[in-house]
């Protein structure tokens, strides 16, 4: 039932997910944080269980923070940490699968923002934009539709800002709270959110 | 003559190679599963135990576990909440199994030490035994570091436990709350290895009448006495329309210096007593 969206821009990612953490009829909270850190300059939105959710991301970022101490302080690009991330659950597949469906993107200085598409069979893709989830039948057709090469960071998130109206007019599932952010030269930054995942 | 009885492979297990030989052909038993030697834990001896567990074991409501051989006790209310003055644990006490009503005393809160609390729903003996063990090491924790556990921590090693067991058929939807040096702490932990935290949560089948009240008239900031008063009431609410919760209403709070049981009331004698004030109001 999760939703993740994800858009390139000149400069940067955009990265969107649905906030709602839900079990057959009750919605349990509505401020989840499903698009996590994994390094300074690059994150993961994820869709998929909450214990997998958590599991997964802690397990790349520490991999990622621990590849770093070893190796005197080397980033490792965004494609190298989609790599990683896509053999990890490759490893997992066949032993005890990590049941999410990821968008990871990222920026470097020489590329500059990239976003890779994974599913839970560990399938691999770099992608301009994406989305998981049902919304996916719903927005991709707004982010093909919008999308160019040359999007500004406000032009990106109007686009996301449009699926997301989308999907709450077409949508069955309530999903009233999205967290919407940024990846940039500066780093990861949360743009904006419906629901305040500190406020517990 | 179909010898292959639902439970004879955990119930007999003595019997087991005596069995194997005189089995129906059909019946397609394997090696048993034993996780660690020392703890010997066997799962049921057919393919896939997650499966045979889930469909005659699975906690269901109303008449879907109608079929079962075993039927196991479900059917709760509990629920959670934060507010300035600290945390109001509240829980009913039924325990069903189909239709029948199995206990009207069931303590669905566990008291896993001075200072952390547990609720249970779901399988009785999955909630019971894994908090419990929650306990024994939440103690190991206080005797290696020599402070005591932060509901954080202690709620991770109860979600990692659910975790590792992801998939082998337990059931068990709780909440460990308690107060420790960061302040009042509620989470949510499940059997599929969820934990979430939260200012308030309820769970079990009658957790959707329960939640009803408690969205309506939940503010941070009420007093000690409208926060008891709306954690009975919302259980109150939760077993007078299901029929899988009831019995008495068993209320905690939470404070810096520890729970305290406040009260255990029969929800029957709540129901005279809330008319009463309806009938009150109205004349007034």
């Amino acid at each position: 039932m999760d939703t993740v969206l994800a858009i390139t821009f000149k400069g940067g990612v955009v990265l969107a997910a649905d906030q709602s953490n839900a079990r057959s009829i009750i919605t349990y909270q509505s401020n989840i944080d499903k698009v996590k850190e994994l390094s300074s300059h690059s994150a993961i939105g994820v869709a998929g269980p909450n214990c997998d959710l958590v599991n997964f991301t802690q397990y790349i970022a520490k991999n990622l923070a621990l590849y770093r101490l070893n190796h005197d302080g080397l980033k490792l690009s965004t494609k190298a940490q989609a790599n990683f991330c896509r053999s990890k659950l490759a490893e997992a597949l066949r032993k005890g699968p990590y049941q999410v469906n990821v968008l990871l993107g990222g920026y470097d200085e020489d590329v500059g923002g990239s976003l890779y598409y994974m599913d839970y069979l560990a399938a691999l893709e770099k992608v301009d934009f994406g989305c998981h989830g049902h919304a996916s039948s719903f927005c991709l057709s707004i982010m093909d539709r919008e999308f160019r090469k040359d999007l500004d960071e406000e032009e990106a998130i109007n686009i996301i800002d449009h699926c997301i109206d989308e999907i709450h007019t077409r949508f069955l599932i309530n999903q009233p709270n999205y967290m919407i952010k940024v990846i940039d030269k500066n780093g990861v930054r949360i743009s904006k959110f419906g629901g305040d995942p500190s406020d517990t | 003559m179909n010898e292959f009885i639902i439970g004879s492979d955990i119930l007999d297990i003595g019997k087991r190679q005596n069995n194997r030989h005189s089995c129906h052909e059909s019946c397609t038993l394997s090696a048993p599963l034993i996780l660690e030697n020392s703890g010997m834990l066997l799962v049921p001896t057919v393919k896939n135990p997650a499966e045979f567990v889930r469909s005659n074991f699975s906690s269901a409501c109303g008449n879907s576990d109608a079929k079962q051989e075993v039927k196991f006790a479900k059917g709760t209310t509990t629920l959670a909440f934060k507010f300035n003055d600290g945390i109001i644990v509240s829980v009913d006490s039924r325990s069903t199994m189909g239709a029948y009503i199995a206990s009207g005393t069931v303590k669905k809160v566990i008291e896993i030490n001075p200072f952390l609390l547990g609720t249970m729903a779901g399988g009785a003996a999955d909630c019971s035994f894994w908090e419990r063990n929650l306990g024994t090491q939440c103690r190991l924790y206080e005797l290696r570091n020599g402070r005591r556990i932060s509901v954080a921590s202690a709620s991770q090693l109860l979600a990692n436990t659910m975790s590792s067991y992801r998939g082998y058929g337990l059931s068990m939807g709780t909440m460990i709350t308690g107060w420790d040096e960061t302040g009042p702490q509620l989470y949510y932990v499940d059997d599929d290895g969820t934990r979430l935290k939260g200012k308030y949560f309820s769970v079990g089948s009658g957790s959707t009448y329960a939640y009803g009240v408690l969205d309506t008239h939940y503010r941070p900031d009420m007093t000690v006495d409208e926060a008891i008063d709306l954690g009975k009431r919302a259980i109150y609410h939760a077993t007078h329309r299901d029929a899988y919760s009831g019995g008495i209403n068993n209320l905690y709070h939470v404070t810096s210096d520890g729970w305290r049981k406040i009260h255990a009331i029969d929800v029957n004698e709540m129901h005279y007593q809330f008319e009463e004030e309806k009938q009150n109001a109205m004349h007034v």
